[in-house]
């Protein structure tokens, strides 16, 4: 089933072209939805609840773009909704204390690179690694996190340094990047193992 | 992925990585996407649950109509068993051999005999000779009434063009007979009894002073349909008529052979239960899900170190009711729902500020080990007597399906040794979760498992009042067959509790 016949008929409410397309689409948005959720179970929860709306909102879509972006744009703003529900998040997201998180090294999981750099991306703190998917791996600029998330510009941005450093630092521990040159004064937010 | 990075491209970098990474969801995610999309069509687990509950309603309603169903719509008021059979095969008549119109239209005196007779060929319920019914015949609505008895009237109904219909379609005529069986007056009711040597009156001719009881009908179309329930009460006064004593044997011997079955609304009964329990667990390492992990990630298992993890009992409450039907004289069957309130224990320390910690996953799909951080407040004393006692429970609505065994006694007092499963839907409950380290609790209730399954047995002594009321008492062990939480939590959690169960059973 080509795209365009999978998109008509999926807004024509055919089941077979929806599961087609939900097929063809879930594993990467699934991967998308993990890296924002504190667990597989939630972010199941958050890959439903996005292609609810792909489905009732495919009516809208004009052919503009990809439609894998198109998908992308409306499960990630779903991830972003779902996480400021919780009542942590908003705790999380203004989080200045990096200096007292500690990541240990026996934390981090050595399994398969794709899914451990996914997996060193999940161990930052919540408001950190949401700001770093938005900017470094969805494209979003620090202004569209701002309002997306309802925080400050500059609260964005910091958030990011410090969750670059952070990451890099871990990166770095298990050999999958090499030291960078300068160490950024954020990478002392790391404990020495 | 290339070793040497450079750390200036960074965010391409993470991009390049986090794009190629992908998951496959569970089918649970379709399944739920799809009935949301579509609500019309209902998936299994909704069906069978409706099947579960509307099969038990419907147990416990089924062949209420039962005597009607044979064609004999009783009244409420019940009448003499001995007096209305109602399982009796269907008797075929011939519609060509049923012609008492003739007789009707001119208002002739019949005798019942002489309709059945020539009505149904192969009469084997009327005696031949039995001439102690009389029909008298009307143009529309006619009334029969038997001679030798005032218990009895019979209405035969004729359509009004019955003649006319008789001519037109020649062998098929549309007369139908509505047998009306009546019981006297309470003075005379002692002439229902089978065994009553009261001989009968002469015919009174005031039919109309006796309380109806039931009606049949007499379809010559679809035959006599359990023309015994008519006749034998019928018949059977006459057997009392000195000379006839064949006819007596006649009747009684059918009347022995043909006892009416009780219906299984009769037969079953309902219960109310509650069972206060207290509860526990066992807790071990879910090693089928998670892949080894290091030895660092793992502080210990409770299986190397009991004493790790420290949990008391919590009182358990379990309440519902149970349809009960007798499938034999020791075995009865038996369905229904309940709610359980299940609970335990767990001791930990208040710490005045949260700590980072993690919860060791598995990930079943990728075979991986996640450890998902989290925040904790509590910690994990090791010991009895923490400052903070957390309750670790689930509400949970069950239907049981099970059976009883009657062990021992007869009448009054009861031995039974039961055994039910029970599939478990869990409402909500708390769920504290040992860290992997095991120093912290984290609070998580999305783990817990919403579908389950339990097992209970019991045994219990039933004592019955002379009401019919029947009071039970015996202890039960009820088991939890997959863990409260669900397959991502790398351990297993099986509650039991015992209890003692308490019931009170009755008739409906």
């Amino acid at each position: 089933m080509t795209e365009e016949q999978m998109l008509a008929g999926s807004i024509k409410n055919n089941a077979a072209a929806q599961e087609a397309l939900y097929n063809r689409f879930s594993p990467r948005m699934l991967g998308v939805c993990y890296r924002f959720a504190k667990n597989r179970e939630d972010a199941e929860d958050m890959l439903q609840d996005g292609f609810i709306k792909v489905f009732t909102q495919l009516h809208q879509y004009r052919n503009e773009g990809a439609l894998e972006g198109w998908i992308r744009r409306i499960v990630v703003h779903t991830c972003i909704n779902i996480l400021k529900k919780n009542k942590k998040f908003a705790d999380s997201v203004d989080i200045t204390h990096a200096n007292s998180i500690h990541i240990k090294e026996d934390m981090i999981p050595s399994i398969m690179q794709a899914k451990q750099v996914v997996e060193c991306i999940r161990l930052l703190p919540l408001g950190y690694r949401t700001v770093l998917n938005l900017y470094a791996i969805e494209g979003y600029s620090h202004k569209e996190i701002a309002n997306m998330l309802e925080i400050e510009e500059s609260t964005s941005r910091s958030q990011y340094t410090r969750a670059k450093a952070m990451l890099e630092d871990v990166l770095v521990k298990k050999k999958i990047i090499q030291k960078p040159r300068a160490k950024t004064s954020f990478g002392a937010a790391i404990s020495p193992l | 992925m290339e070793n040497k990075f450079y750390t200036d491209d960074f965010e391409q970098f993470l991009k390049e990585t986090a794009d190629d990474f992908r998951m496959y969801p569970s089918k649970r995610v379709w399944n739920s996407l799809y009935n949301n999309l579509h609500p019309g069509r209902k998936w299994p687990s909704l069906a069978v649950c409706l099947l579960l509950v509307s099969s038990i309603i419907f147990i416990g309603l089924a062949h209420k109509n039962e005597i009607t169903g044979s064609k004999i719509l009783a009244s409420k008021d019940k009448l003499d068993t001995n007096t209305l059979i109602a399982h009796e095969p269907i008797i075929k008549s011939n519609t060509e051999a049923m012609t008492p119109v003739k007789n009707a239209a001119t208002d002739k005196v019949e005798t019942l005999h002489d309709i059945v007779t020539s009505g149904i060929r192969s009469s084997a319920v009327a005696p031949p000779s039995n001439r102690n019914m009389q029909v008298l015949a009307g143009p529309s609505a006619e009334l029969i009434h038997l001679v030798n008895n005032d218990i009895t009237k019979v209405i035969k109904e004729t359509d009004a063009g019955s003649t006319k219909n008789r001519t037109r379609s020649g062998n098929r005529q549309s007369t139908r007979v509505l047998l009306r069986v009546t019981t006297p007056d309470p003075a005379n009711s002692t002439a229902m009894g089978v065994n009553n040597k009261k001989p009968f009156s002469e015919n009174s001719g005031q039919p109309e002073a006796f309380l109806n009881k039931s009606v049949a009908v007499i379809e010559p179309r679809n035959g006599i349909k359990s023309m015994p329930a008519l006749i034998t009460p019928l018949l059977r006064p006459a057997a009392n008529i000195p000379g006839n004593n064949k006819e007596k044997e006649w009747m009684e011997d059918y009347a022995f052979h043909n006892k009416p079955a009780s219906s299984l609304k009769s037969k079953m009964v309902y219960q109310l239960y509650i069972t206060p329990s207290a509860g526990f667990r066992t807790l071990r390492k879910n090693v089928s899900y998670s892949i080894p992990a290091r030895p660092s990630l793992i502080a210990s298992s409770p299986e190397e170190e009991p004493n790790v993890l420290v949990q008391n009992s919590a009182l358990n409450l379990e309440a519902g009711y149970n349809f009960i039907y007798p499938y034999s004289k020791s075995i009865r069957i038996k369905g229904g729902l309940q709610l359980n309130y299940t609970n335990y224990r767990v001791y930990a320390h208040e710490l005045g500020h949260s700590s980072i910690t993690t919860l060791l996953l598995n990930d079943p799909y990728s075979g991986g080990v996640e450890l998902s951080q989290r925040s904790s407040s509590l910690a994990n004393l090791s010991i009895k007597g923490g400052d903070n006692k957390l309750n670790n429970s689930t509400f949970q609505v069950s239907l049981p399906i099970g059976a009883d065994l009657k062990l021992a006694g007869k009448n009054k007092l009861q031995w039974f040794a039961g055994a039910t499963v029970q599939p478990t839907y869990v409402l909500f409950g708390n769920a504290y979760l040992v860290s992997s380290d095991m120093k912290n609790y984290v609070y998580d209730a999305d783990l817990l498992r919403k579908w389950n399954l339990n097992a209970a047995v019991e045994t219990f002594i039933s004592y019955k009042t002379k009401k019919g009321v029947s009071f039970s008492a015996g202890p039960q062990l009820r088991y939890q067959l997959f863990s409260t939480y669900s397959k991502s939590y790398s351990y297993d959690e099986k509650l039991y509790n015992f209890g003692i169960k308490l019931g009170m059973t009755r008739n409906f």
